[in-house]
């Protein structure tokens, strides 16, 4: 039996865990003692990570559309089919995109960029999770002149106060949720702030219970007790930090409860204090200031250089903030475009590009709007899939170049707090499929020839001369104790301060807000979908309520009139939709919660909004 | 001995439409020594392959009184079912088993016997009617109560006139909601118990159907002075192995696969969730 | 426990600390010899070993017990496959010869353990066939490991009895104790290099024995009062629901619980047929008991939690079983993403408090 050690490729706590595989196939997976964050611990989907890549449906073998109908292809045929419709879709001044992945390598992506800028000349490369995650990394990277986190969640463990502004981090981060379960047990403050009270909030010293898209005001709340502190504005000018002074004037009229003033004095006095932040339903903007705000409440109370202290972005995906660092997203390359356009997010790409390159991820699965991403891509002119499983989006594409998933690859991916770990090859990928990093190098060399790599460890190192963060590392460096953390590079302009979140109004005509619940949906990512054991629960949900789905607490239910299974029709400004009802006895009355896997049901009610005020009744 | 998870190969004999979402499958395996060694008893489940989806329990809803196939009742209600819905005959499946335990015919020898079906709890219980009937001088009185939830979700609608007609059974039917052409009862299967003459001391009630359904029969049936070992039903659970061995099924220390699924009441009362 | 006489007189053996590498290599010879080895960074996971040099025998214990060797966490069971004539079927048994070599008297506890559960009622024989041709050689604990509790499960730091081979370290020689057919086979295949035993390697053994005992301080896992607690339902509702906020519901306890054997079935496409395999699972798991029609008697994870319970710890299972569903490796304490691990769940039910 092979024992392999890898990292896990599920949230992006950064995991270490072994895969184990018996003639060349995976049988299963066995913690680790000593790693850093693991430290012998698993969640359930790490302790399934070889499920899917065993039990799923693989895209073994090249495939290219012809009359129709996806038939096999050799390798070569493939990729040069491919480039070669890329290359004249450039040459005819069309517009093409790339969409990379958070799921995939750095190498990958890094490659992936290669393609985009200077195989393509286009600057439309993203991934689809990082419009959900913009407004938390500008907004927290406004005060930490670009860091995510400035803390680990050992941090977490051995602090005095722990801000969170959740998610369901059992659910989501559940590595994260063992920390804060640790800090409270050995007596420290956890205060929340969301919709839903969910576990975290039940073993909190203190939750702010608010509607959703609303976390801004619970923090405006306790920042505004310190933005006028003495102990505020001495560090202010210890620290040369700006904007104290608009902070203090917006929020000047702010209301506050007991709660927010205790919550205040907790982590004004304490030592060590880390704050946490997951994706809110906030609209973009206010997610941003809901960020800021909250790292600039770390900066106020001197927690943002301290030891032990400091903020973390909890980012969903294994390599989100390796996609994020390396450039996977839309932007000017040096001398313009190919096609002299601005660059395209991931979203407006499947509408405005002829040709598409979707690298392992299945964007209708994945992006808010289900229906318009489908509808999007089946019109693409030249669609391109490079993955490991059989997807929707796999089985529109015009060409696929099946490619190895985690645990059958080699290459490296960032944690959410920067450590930089290898992925490990355990298994063999099965049927004709290769290395992403190989594939993509072959286009990349085709698309710009002399551009080659002659291994991943290559790859790499392009990386680490070319991205300040990972300066100094190698694939060698890295074989050895745990991967590496790279030196942040700080701004050299001074902290800024952020600014207040607005508030989210309700009305008589409207008096409830309906918002999604979560930026992804695990049901739907291919790790999980096609992992017998991590599957069953979302198969299940989906099974149960196949008409769409929105959850409420008891007591607005009890007002409605409905009981569990029963129809409700939903309107606000944009539209209605009408769906069954689920109850939830930790959410916040006058909230309503659309699981993100029931999206496309109320898809006409959000009209792309992420929040909004609605009236219901039942039907 | 026989390999504990290996299935042996049946070939579908028989497809009969009981509703639009339920089927009955009369199977035989497919080498005939093995199907003559076969012996279902009333009440035991088989675990029934359809290779490539998996594998699934069923009860066995015919008589070794009648051992040519063995029968079963599948609803449709996931990839598995639907896999099985699309298979006609000559079709080959998997067929584990007998497993549990079953109705205890000697205890009822003698006995009236009052059958309490709602909906998909007919299936089982049509095992030990047609074995009680075709030995039928072994038993006192055989009283049928059936309901379901519209006329359309009667199963074995044409077994049901049969017992209609016979002098030996009384047979009762209602269904929740009527349908045009309905002349019969309406309403939920208590209601049926008014119009019987039940006798609690010499009857032994067997009693299936959705959960809620049997709960309120069941407090029926104590309330007109039912002993609760005298009230039979069968427990259903999400099993895997359906042979004890990997928990899924598991109430207390009780295994529904290999201690049931035939409970008495009192049994079912006693369990430790 | 054997005193010192009956273990001369059933020919319990000395070998010399140098002379064990050769003893492995005769055993690699017939069989293959799975050992704990080193990992990355201080990490010990058995492995099979191809050379004498990579057996460990200082450790404290693995991560992931050696129960995957009896029962893989990916098992085939039935093999699928169609041709002309239909479907046809066979047992997919593994009767590869191993030997597992340097496992704690825990875990060499547990492996009895689930040869009964398998074995007993209805036999597993694709469990019974592998089992059968594994043969354990296992190593008392002279330093009990930080978090074991043994002593409270009966299942070490030395055993009496449940072991195929028992290895003591003394201080320049190992003494072997057969405890099975299956054991005696596996010493003579060491020969000369084994020697008998002499009273003074005995008495020794019993000395190591007394010392780990005691430095093993007062029991920490109460299983006695819990027992008739969890047996009798007399655990108070509201403990377990809030036990179960400090679950995370990772399934960790269960996968790496020696004893633990929980499984779900399914086909795994495989070539043309499909192989059906078990796999391992875990009863924290909501959807474990999840029917087809949805329905869910334990959707709540406190009814999960209470049932992990009562199968470890109940009267029921005990007398069923003849022991109580834990070998006190401690590793659950290791592993659990929360603070619910056997122990502390234990004590909670002892006092009926919970403080996180």
């Amino acid at each position: 039996m092979r024992t392999v050690l890898t990292t896990c490729p599920f949230c992006g706590s950064g995991c270490g865990v072994y895969l184990q595989a018996e003639n060349g196939k995976l049988v299963g997976v066995a913690p680790s003692e000593h790693h850093p964050i693991s430290r012998g611990k698993l969640c359930m989907r790490s302790w399934g990570a070889h499920e899917a890549l065993l039990w799923g449906e693989r895209l073994t073998i090249p495939l290219i559309r012809r009359n129709g109908e996806q038939k096999q292809a050799l390798w070569p045929e493939a990729v040069g089919f491919v480039a070669t419709k890329l290359a004249s879709l450039v040459a005819a001044k069309k517009r093409v995109g790339v969409i990379a992945s958070t799921r995939d390598t750095n190498e990958e992506n890094w490659l992936a960029v290669r393609l985009a800028r200077d195989g393509l000349r286009t600057g439309s490369i993203d991934f689809c999770l990082r419009a959900a995650y913009h407004p938390l990394l500008d907004g927290v990277g406004q005060v930490t002149g670009g860091i995510p986190s400035t803390a680990t969640l050992d941090d977490v463990e051995s602090a005095e106060v722990v801000l969170l502004v959740e998610g369901d981090l059992c659910t989501s981060h559940p590595r994260a949720a063992f920390s804060v379960m640790k800090c409270v047990e050995r007596g420290g403050h956890l205060i929340t702030v969301g919709a839903a009270k969910t576990q975290m909030g039940r073993l909190a010293s203190a939750h702010f219970s608010t509607l959703p898209g609303s976390e801004g005001e619970a923090l405006n709340e306790i920042l505004s007790q310190i933005v006028t502190s003495s102990e505020a504005k001495s560090i202010v000018a210890e620290k040369g930090y700006e904007g104290r002074e608009e902070i203090a004037r917006s929020l000047s009229g702010c209301s506050v409860s007991e709660q927010g003033r205790a919550a205040a004095k907790w982590i004004a006095g304490a030592g060590r204090a880390v704050f946490v932040l997951a994706p809110t339903s906030a609209p973009p903007g206010d997610a941003r200031a809901c960020a800021s705000g909250l790292a600039s409440m770390a900066a106020l109370t001197g927690h943002l250089d301290r030891e032990g202290s400091g903020v973390i972005t909890l980012l969903g995906r294994s390599n989100l903030l390796g996609a994020w660092e390396l450039s996977a997203v839309p932007g000017t390359r040096q001398g313009g475009t190919s096609d002299g356009g601005a660059e395209l997010d991931a979203e407006s790409m499947l509408d405005e590009v002829s040709g598409l390159v979707v690298i392992a991820d299945d964007p209708p699965s994945v992006l808010p709007d289900v229906k318009h991403a489908a509808e999007a891509m089946s019109k693409l002119e030249f669609l391109v899939v490079v993955d490991s499983f059989v997807t929707e989006t796999a089985r529109m594409a015009h060409a696929v170049l099946p490619i190895a998933g985690f645990a059958e690859t080699e290459g490296t991916i960032t944690s959410m707090d920067g450590l930089v770990q290898r992925v490990r090859a355990a298994a063999d990928p099965p049927g004709k499929a290769r290395h992403g990093w190989e594939v993509l190098a072959d286009l990349v060399a085709k698309m710009s020839p002399g551009r080659t790599y002659r291994s991943v460890a290559e790859v790499f190192d392009e990386i680490a001369s070319s991205v300040p963060y990972y300066a100094g590392m190698s694939h060698a460096s890295l074989e050895q104790g745990w991967g590496a953390r790279g030196r942040p590079g700080r701004s050299g302009s001074k902290v800024r301060l952020g600014e207040a979140a607005a508030s989210k109004t309700v009305s008589p005509e409207f008096p409830m807000v309906l918002a999604l619940d979560g930026v992804m949906d695990w049901g739907d990512d291919p790790l999980v979908r096609h992992a017998p054991t991590l599957s069953r629960d979302s198969y299940a949900r989906r099974k149960m309520f196949p008409a769409g789905l929105v959850e409420v607490c008891k007591r607005d239910a009890d007002d409605l009139g409905v009981r569990r299974g029963w129809k409700v029709k939903v309107r606000s400004k944009f539209g209605e939709a009408v769906v069954a009802v689920e109850i939830r006895d930790d959410l916040a009355p006058g909230a309503l919660l659309v699981p993100y896997a029931f999206r496309g049901h109320t898809a006409g009610v959000l009209r792309g909004a992420s929040a909004v005020a609605v009236k219901v009744e039942s039907t | 001995m026989d390999s504990l998870f290996l299935p042996r190969i049946a070939r579908i004999v028989s497809v009969r439409d009981e509703t639009p979402d339920t089927k009955t499958f009369a199977l035989k395996l497919r080498d005939p020594g093995e199907h003559q060694r076969l012996h279902f008893r009333p009440g035991q489940f088989l675990e029934l392959s359809v290779f490539g989806f998996g594998e699934a329990p069923f009860c066995v809803a015919s008589s070794p009184t009648r051992p040519e196939t063995v029968q079963t009742t599948v609803r449709r209600t996931g990839k598995l079912t639907s896999a099985l819905h699309a298979l006609g005959v000559g079709d080959e499946v998997g067929l584990r088993g007998p497993c549990g335990n079953c109705f205890d015919l000697e205890a009822a020898r003698g006995k009236d016997l009052l059958f309490v079906a709602g909906g998909i709890g007919l299936p089982p219980l049509r095992s030990i009617i047609w074995n009680v009937l075709d030995e039928r001088k072994g038993y006192g009185k055989v009283t049928i109560l059936y309901g379901a939830r519209t006329p359309t979700d009667l199963v074995y609608k044409d077994e049901l006139e049969e017992w209609k007609k016979r002098s030996d059974v009384k047979f009762l039917v209602t269904v929740d909601r009527s349908e045009p052409g309905w002349e019969g009862n309406v309403g939920m299967v208590p209601i049926l118990f008014d119009k019987t003459e039940l006798t609690p001391d010499t009857t032994l009630a067997y009693v299936c159907g959705p959960p809620i359904m049997i709960k309120f029969v069941i407090q029926d049936l104590l309330m007109r002075g039912f002993k609760e070992e005298s009230i039979i039903s069968t427990l259903e659970r999400m099993m895997q192995c359906g042979v004890g061995k990997c928990n899924h099924c598991a109430i207390g220390h009780r295994y529904v696969c290999r201690d049931g699924p035939v409970f008495n009441y009192k049994q079912i009362r006693e369990m430790v969730e | 426990m054997k005193n010192g006489e009956d273990m001369v007189q059933d020919g319990a053996k000395t070998i010399a600390r140098q002379d064990v590498g050769k003893w492995v290599a005769k055993l690699m010879e017939r069989a293959e010899v799975i050992t704990p080895v080193a990992g990355h960074g201080g990490d010990v996971m058995y492995s099979r070993v191809s050379s004498p040099d990579d057996v460990m025998f200082d450790f404290a214990n693995t991560l992931l017990p050696p129960k995957q060797f009896v029962l893989p966490q990916t098992d085939p069971l039935v093999r699928i496959r169609r041709d002309a004539g239909g479907f046809k079927v066979e047992p997919a048994y593994d009767e590869r010869r191993r030997v597992l070599f340097n496992v704690r008297s825990c875990d060499a506890r547990s492996i009895s353990f689930l040869t009964k559960m398998h074995t007993m009622d209805l036999v597993d024989d694709v469990f019974r066939k592998r089992a059968e041709n594994v043969t354990v050689v296992s190593l008392t604990c002279n330093i009990p490991c930080p978090l074991g509790f043994c002593t409270c499960t009966d299942s070490g730091p030395f055993l009496k009895d449940g072991y195929d081979v028992q290895l003591t370290l003394l201080p320049d020689r190992i003494l072997v104790e057969t405890g099975s057919e299956k054991g005696v086979a596996l010493v003579a295949q060491g020969g000369d290099l084994m020697r008998p035993a002499a009273g003074t390697d005995v008495d020794q053994r019993k000395l190591l024995e007394e010392v780990a005992r005691g430095s093993m301080g007062k029991e920490t896992c109460h299983f006695a009062s819990a027992m008739r607690r969890v047996s009798t339902g007399r655990v108070e509702e509201d403990l377990w629901v809030r036990m179960s906020d400090w679950c995370v519901e990772c399934g960790g306890c269960n996968l790496v619980c020696p004893t633990c054997y929980c499984f779900s079935v399914k086909d795994l496409r495989d070539g043309d047929g499909w192989l059906r395999c078990r796999t391992w699972d875990s009863c924290q798991y909501a959807a474990f008991t999840m029917e087809a029609s949805g329905h869910n008697p334990r959707e709540r994870r406190k009814d999960r939690m209470k049932r992990r319970f009562f199968h470890k710890v109940s009267a029921q299972y005990f007398q069923r079983d003849g022991m109580v569903g834990c070998v006190g490796c401690g590793r659950c304490v290791k592993v659990c993403l929360g603070t619910t691990d056997v122990p502390a769940v234990v004590g909670a039910i002892r006092k009926g408090a919970w403080n996180g």
